[in-house]
């Protein structure tokens, strides 16, 4: 299986160790009928308002990663997150990752993945694993 | 009379005391383009784009491949703060691609319900078969139950 494959919207200054690759920031919209809390429930939670779904933020990992790993992903990849704050209604959020290592005689690649949100706070983070057989659009 | 909170809290707490560790749920779920297209969009990823097999067969987005706590445990009707609740963490693994048109069942089980700073959560681990009968993924959701907190003293 070959899936069409974009790298085009991921930045990234190789696959060194260290060095963070990041996709495209996208601004998260509330959906309607999401659950999220509004208004003074809202606000009694904790919330500065609407909250966008943690749903979204997964899916801009996962974008990220198959961007890293290419199909390989949707048969071999592994990932734990964990949800540390909120995306509010209309801020944007850019996902990122970095190479921890590459381990095994096949080699099982592990990133330390990310979101961020405009002001560079983490809102999610956690670690992917792939069994990575070419390099994708990186390195 | 009750406050909006102390009837949300109520609800849940019993709610969550007839909820038992080990409960399954089986459930099957179609993955439509319908579906699928409309979560790209809320997910503003770009749909077909990379998923697309060499055959031309669609598949659905890994992101859509879980199991929702509050949606398959949690309270659906009564006071709005008793419903829905927030991912705190999740774990996935994905064993095989699923194409859009299939159905996948869903084997979700409690693994965990506990109170912690206030905030009722549920942990589900579940595992996704595809129509083969094998897996297509598998994970375990931490998740809020409803949107109150007890008081904290």
């Amino acid at each position: 299986m070959n899936l069409s494959h974009d790298d085009s919207r991921m930045t990234d200054a190789g696959s060194a160790d260290g060095v963070v690759i990041s996709g495209p920031t996208v601004t998260g919209w509330a959906q309607g009928g999401s659950g999220i809390a509004e208004g003074e429930m809202a606000r009694r939670a904790g919330l500065r308002g609407r909250i966008v779904s943690n749903l979204f933020h997964f899916a801009q990992v996962t974008e990220l990663l198959l961007s890293y790993f290419g199909d390989d992903w949707l048969s071999d990849g592994e990932i734990h997150l964990t949800y540390h704050a909120p995306l509010n209604d209309g801020e944007n959020l850019t996902p990122k990752a970095r190479l921890v290592n590459v381990i095994g005689q096949t080699p099982r690649t592990t990133l330390s993945v990310w979101c961020e949100n405009d002001l560079g706070e983490v809102l999610a983070s956690g670690e992917a694993s792939c069994t990575r057989h070419d390099t994708g659009g990186v390195g | 009379m009750n406050s909006p909170e102390d009837d949300s809290l109520e609800a849940l707490r019993a709610h969550l005391a007839n909820l038992r560790i080990g409960a399954i749920s089986v459930y099957e779920t179609t993955f439509y383009e319908e579906a699928v297209e409309e979560y790209a969009r809320r997910a503003q990823i770009a749909y077909p784009g990379r998923y697309v097999e060499r055959s031309g067969h669609k598949l659905v987005p890994p992101g859509m491949l879980f199991v929702g706590p509050a949606a398959v445990f949690g309270l659906r009707d009564g006071p709005r703060g008793a419903q829905g609740g927030i991912f705190t963490e999740t774990m996935r693994r994905y064993h095989a691609p699923v194409r859009v048109g299939d159905s996948v069942r869903f084997e979700a089980t409690i693994s965990a319900k506990f109170l912690r700073r206030g905030r009722y959560y549920l942990e589900v681990s579940w595992i996704a078969f595809a129509a083969s009968g094998l897996k297509a993924a598998s994970g375990k959701e931490l998740h809020t139950l409803g949107m109150v907190r007890e008081p904290q003293s």
